[in-house]
């Protein structure tokens, strides 16, 4: 790779061009151009000598009495249909005095004409000139003849009918969707006394042709234009940028690159202390060193809350106490802080064993963080449930000595009147019956 | 190898082939063949039935229902009637015909406008399928008149079965617009007053009955009814007169009915009654022709002291749903004597 390099910066030093520009230029360029070129070519090609068809003419020769279209194949490649039924076979046949008619009309009642014979579907576009055909039986008992009858060409079902003795054609113009065509080979009128061919045995030889005339023609010759002008850009980016040495572009991109990552990354940090570093009000100075440090991050970031990670006892206090970090002048809730410390010293003396434990757990806790403050770690939430745990059994002994009366709020009145706002959280596990204690924030003196 | 001014004839040779053996991959043909969309699929299981006829077909099918109707009106004579005309409509206008010929003219009951107000279409999939229309009034005022025109498989074609000529100020139910596709019912339809077939027989007991039909209070008063009462109360005061008796017995005719559903949940059914009126002249009378039409069926005949005539009657009911408020309602009817025999 060096080597290269040293080529690549030789070949800049002395202005002559690098191996890369010469493939570039020489062959990469060339070959895209050649292809734009092509491209253009065949699209003028296919706009004119090779134009689509308008004409679309399919036909298949069936043996069979009766042929019907599936629904949707008389629009299938235009609105407007031509079909042409033929007859074809021995004409001097005169036992045999057929006449071949089409008709329009709705699938189900073709379907119903030809209940209980064999008959042959036409599915669509086998290949541009082949018609795709299948054999089918409709279920049911044929129709016994009968004076009720009427003829083919006489029903009332039919939307258009058509009947010729040897080819009839029909237009099918304009009909409601669904529609198909049903052709089948009737006797004549002259015949229709012997009625010999409504033997539905007899297969005579139809051809069927199916013509359209397409108004919407596919238009092949702009993809191919659209290719040329691509693959021409392709060309001129690959004779001029794609040429130029892949160093100079890069460093920019590095640079930008560090850049952000240097921002990102202070940011990313400075975002996740600001959220717990603005709770933990009790911790010591450490952690608004830290603080500092991430203000101005934090002003530009939206705090990220993680509720999940709530610290109780950083959660009480007030809203004041998060902008006094941000200027990092004194906490005007350091009364507080260290209230509640004292509150808590307090508390667990007065409980006496456990609360020692408590007070110990809290001293733990405590000295914990400022151990931990220097190393800019997320603060244990789980040290703080702990004085819960140890002092239910002491609440009720506070609430006696002082008013005979259960209520959370008013006993810690003393203690600066703590308001209860911030509490929201905790109201649910007030309710549960476990007197826990709540330490009560700055706020409201002798909330009532 | 090639050498010297060559090599670049070659090297430019090489990349044109190249070039257009990658360009070549999507070169001209006509493209894939289409395939057809189902999306117009009209099978039987498709959500929105497709009406069996369109308006311009059941136009076409009324015409030529009316020109064989007037061509035999103009020679009064029912051959080649049958050709579009069925069922109960073909006896009643055979009769009517027949009493044409004797008397010189046409009941101008019979008439039929060309034109009509409202076409019911089904759009079920299978035979016998029957479409209703309700024609304007005629050019004498006359009421409007129910055409049901059937038919009855796939190989026939439509033909008139039945017409009912509207009683004034009937209220007939709604149905949807011909391009969407009413459904007809079926004979034991469940979920009304009473069946198709029921609402038929109670009628018909009604008839026969009146005021003392176990059924009465299901129907509300209608037209014929008063009318048939109120012409046998006029033959009762002869009969009266010369001790005699008469009674009249009505009995639907069985598979003669076609029910179509309305959009409010009811159906209204058209359905052939027979009945036969016997009167028997007492003190040795003879019993008579009671109309124009009996006497000119009758025409030749030997009286005796009874007559019995047969009348086909053509009656419209609409059976509201069950939950509904409102009794079952005749909205139509038609009445022709077709035999006048003196036993």
């Amino acid at each position: 790779m060096s080597r290269q390099e040293d080529q690549n910066v030789k070949s800049v030093a002395t202005g002559r061009p690098t191996r890369r520009a010469k493939i570039m230029r020489g062959i990469v360029a060339p070959i895209f151009a050649l292809m734009a070129v092509t491209c253009i070519v065949f699209g003028i090609i296919n706009a004119t000598v090779w134009k689509p068809n308008p004409q679309v003419s399919a036909q298949t020769t069936l043996h069979s009495r009766y042929i019907v279209t599936d629904p949707g194949v008389l629009e299938l490649v235009d609105d407007d249909a031509t079909v042409t039924a033929s007859l074809l076979g021995d004409s001097t046949d005169k036992q045999h005095d057929n006449e071949v008619c089409i008709a329009i009309g709705s699938s189900q009642d073709a379907v119903g004409w030809i209940s209980g014979h064999q008959y042959q579907r036409i599915k669509g576009l086998a290949t541009w000139s082949q018609l795709q055909t299948e054999n089918q039986q409709v279920t049911g008992k044929p129709a016994a003849e009968s004076n009720k009858h009427v003829d083919f060409r006489q029903s009332d079902m039919w939307q258009k009918v058509k009947c010729s003795s040897k080819t009839v054609s029909m237009h099918t113009g304009s009909h409601e969707a669904g529609q198909v065509a049903i052709i089948s080979v009737e006797p004549s009128k002259r015949n229709s006394s012997q009625r010999q061919s409504s033997n539905s045995s007899s297969q005579p030889e139809v051809k069927v042709q199916m013509h359209w005339q397409r108004h919407k023609l596919p238009n092949f010759a702009m993809p191919l234009y659209f290719a040329g002008g691509l693959l021409a850009v392709l060309a001129v980016l690959s004779a001029s940028v794609f040429a130029m040495e892949p160093s100079k572009l890069r460093k920019k991109k590095t640079e930008k690159l560090e850049e952000q990552q240097q921002l990102s990354v202070a940011q990313a940090f400075g975002r996740t202390f600001a959220s717990v570093l603005s709770r933990s009000k009790s911790q010591t100075d450490g952690h608004r060193r830290h603080g500092t440090q991430t203000a101005v991050a934090e002003e530009s970031q939206p705090k990220v809350v993680d509720i999940s990670a709530k610290n109780m006892l950083e959660d009480q206090q007030p809203p004041q106490s998060q902008s006094s970090e941000q200027v990092g002048s004194d906490d005007p809730t350091g009364a507080n802080s260290g209230s509640l410390q004292d509150y808590l010293q307090r508390f667990a003396s007065e409980i006496g064993g456990s609360s020692r434990t408590a007070k110990r757990k809290r001293k733990k806790s405590v000295d914990d963080v400022n151990d931990d403050t220097s190393n800019a770690s997320i603060p244990d939430d789980t040290n703080q449930p702990d004085i819960d745990d140890s002092t239910v059994g002491a609440i009720p002994q506070h609430y006696e000595d002082d008013d005979g009366s259960i209520d959370d709020r008013t006993y810690f009145a003393s203690n600066e009147g703590i308001s209860d706002e911030t509490t929201e959280v905790f109201k649910a596990r007030e309710r549960t019956g476990r007197h826990q204690y709540i330490p009560q924030t700055q706020g409201q003196d002798g909330v009532e | 190898m090639i050498q010297g001014r060559h090599y670049k004839l070659a090297k430019n040779t090489l990349m044109l082939v190249i070039s257009i053996t990658t360009v070549l991959s999507l070169g001209a043909c006509e493209g894939q063949v289409p395939q057809p969309s189902t999306r117009t699929s009209s099978s039987s299981s498709s959500a929105a039935p497709t009406p069996d006829l369109t308006t311009e077909q059941e136009k076409k099918i009324r015409e030529d229902i009316v020109e064989v109707l007037e061509k035999a009106n103009s020679a009064k004579d029912a051959t080649g009637l049958d050709q579009r005309v069925t069922g109960p409509q073909l006896t009643i206008r055979s009769s009517e015909l027949s009493i044409a010929k004797s008397t010189g003219k046409l009941d101008p009951k019979t008439a039929i406008p060309k034109d009509i107000a409202q076409t019911v279409i089904p759009g079920d999939s299978g035979w016998p399928r029957s479409v209703f229309a309700i024609t304007t009034t005629t050019e004498d005022q006359q009421s409007k008149r129910l055409l049901v025109m059937n038919q009855a498989s796939a190989h026939e074609n439509y033909k008139l079965w039945g017409v009912a000529r509207l009683f004034q100020g009937a209220q007939l139910p709604k149905f949807p617009v011909p391009t969407i596709g009413a459904q007809m019912g079926q004979t034991d339809d469940k979920g009304l007053k009473a069946t198709p077939v029921q609402a038929t027989e109670r009628y018909a007991d009604l008839l026969q009955y009146g005021k003392n039909s176990k059924f009465a209070k299901d129907f509300s008063a209608d037209y014929l009814r008063d009318s048939i009462d109120k012409l046998t109360e006029t033959v009762q005061q002869g009969i009266d007169a010369n001790k005699g008796e008469q009674h009249q017995t009505f009995v639907p005719e069985a598979g003669q009915i076609k029910v179509m559903r309305s959009s409010e949940g009811g159906d209204l059914v058209v359905a052939q009654i027979n009945s036969v009126w016997t009167r028997k002249a007492g003190e040795g009378r003879e019993s008579l022709p009671a109309s124009d039409a009996e006497k000119a069926l009758f025409a030749g005949g030997k009286p005796t002291s009874t007559m019995k005539v047969t009348y086909v009657n053509v009656i419209a009911l609409y059976v509201p749903p069950a939950a509904s408020s409102q009794p079952i309602t005749a909205v139509g009817a038609e009445r022709q004597p077709v035999k006048v025999e003196a036993v």
